[in-house]
């Protein structure tokens, strides 16, 4: 099967994204996107509440902007293909970086996003399973002294309050 | 003194996206994408602590002098209880909405501020310009997390940890020597031959090789 010319030069301006893509740093990134995207997702699923995502319709816009960035700073690396004057040597460069930012960018966002709803599932997990630790029993025991821990270490700081 | 502390707290916003420009400009990719490695593994190993040790902060704890840290108040109304009405809320479990747009970070040990600052530092080390300001900012900063952020001390070391162990995990992804080996050669390259960043250079090549 032939490929259109034109497609080809286009995909080996991908080059860059894949050779990106190969770096372990970048697949360090990408692994830990994907633990917290599904760490994220088994959380909402198996929280014990109705969990209303507010303005996370940002987070597909933001992705399909970067997306074609990427493909729109290829296709501009297209066209300057073999031009050596200054300027065309200049705005590939800056293409170039471009699309190292966006393709950062797009991972960045997700893990964030991610990570900042883990974080509240993370907090609701710590509070019951604290509360489950710091049942009236065991504070009493620490605080007659038959506990290892001072109960400076038991009594959550709200109870205190 | 309060206003530099309360601005090196929030010189995050500034400093993180210079060091990522000066990354682009530069053309350093690796060392781009080694930051953002550096605060994922770093925001993380966080999350994982956070699970075990959730907390209300020193200003709720403590319940300091008004007097004493009314300046700060005065100065940024959100000193030390940034991040109190959403982990209240989640503690009384009135959770029911999370808005991307308005969610502020509610960790408490370790300060995630104190990792980024740390990883800031690290990552500014090949860039002469930025790397002694990056230093005194953030460091201004890690001492801020108290007063400004509301943190407890063992929080900012904590910080540390967290900072060390991720340095550690993506040195050890990448295949490179970890950072307390790389030092020892440099040491014992000070003192047979020349630089100690010559010798730096010659183990990291030795190990790639």
């Amino acid at each position: 099967m032939s490929v259109h010319p034109d497609f080809a030069r286009f995909a080996a301006h991908g080059a860059r994204l894949k050779e990106t893509l190969e770096l372990p740093v970048v697949r360090l990134c990408l692994g830990l996107t994907a633990v917290v995207g599904a760490l994220s997702a088994i959380g909402i699923a198996a929280a014990p509440f109705h969990l209303v995502l507010k303005n996370f319709y940002a987070l597909p816009w933001a992705l399909t902007v970067l997306a074609a960035t990427i493909v729109l700073q290829m296709g501009v690396l297209m066209r300057l293909d073999g031009d050596a004057s200054w300027p065309a040597q200049t705005i590939v460069a800056v293409c170039r970086r471009l699309g190292d930012v966006c393709a950062l960018g797009m991972v960045a966002i997700v893990f964030f996003c991610c990570a900042h709803l883990l974080q509240a599932l993370a907090a609701c997990v710590g509070f019951a399973w604290q509360d489950d630790l710091l049942s009236e029993e065991t504070v009493r025991s620490a605080s007659s002294g038959s506990h290892s821990l001072p109960p400076s270490m038991l009594i959550p700081p709200w109870s205190r309050r | 003194m309060v206003a530099a502390l309360i601005w090196s707290y929030q010189s995050i916003v500034v400093t993180l996206p210079v060091l990522l420009c000066a990354f682009i400009v530069r053309g350093e990719r690796d060392e781009m994408w080694r930051l953002a490695a550096l605060l994922m593994l770093g925001a993380l190993i966080t999350l994982v602590i956070f699970c075990f040790m959730p907390a209300v902060a020193s200003y709720t704890y403590y319940g300091p002098d008004p007097r004493s840290v009314s300046e700060f108040v005065r100065q940024w109304p959100l000193s030390g209880t940034s991040f109190l009405s959403g982990l209240l809320r989640i503690h009384g479990g009135h959770l029911d909405t999370l808005d991307v747009a308005t969610i502020n970070g509610i960790v408490t040990f370790p300060s995630y501020h104190g990792i980024m600052g740390l990883i800031l530092i690290y990552q500014a080390r090949g860039i002469a310009v930025l790397f002694w300001p990056y230093l005194a900012i953030n460091l201004v900063m890690l001492v801020s997390t108290v007063p400004v952020g509301g943190h407890y001390m063992i929080d900012c070391v904590g910080s540390v940890a967290v900072f060390a162990v991720s340095v550690a995990i993506l040195d050890a992804c990448e295949g490179k020597p970890s950072f307390i080996a790389r030092m020892k050669l440099a040491l014992a390259g000070a003192g047979t031959s020349g630089s100690a960043h010559d010798a730096v250079a010659v183990a990291v090549r030795s190990h790639a090789g």
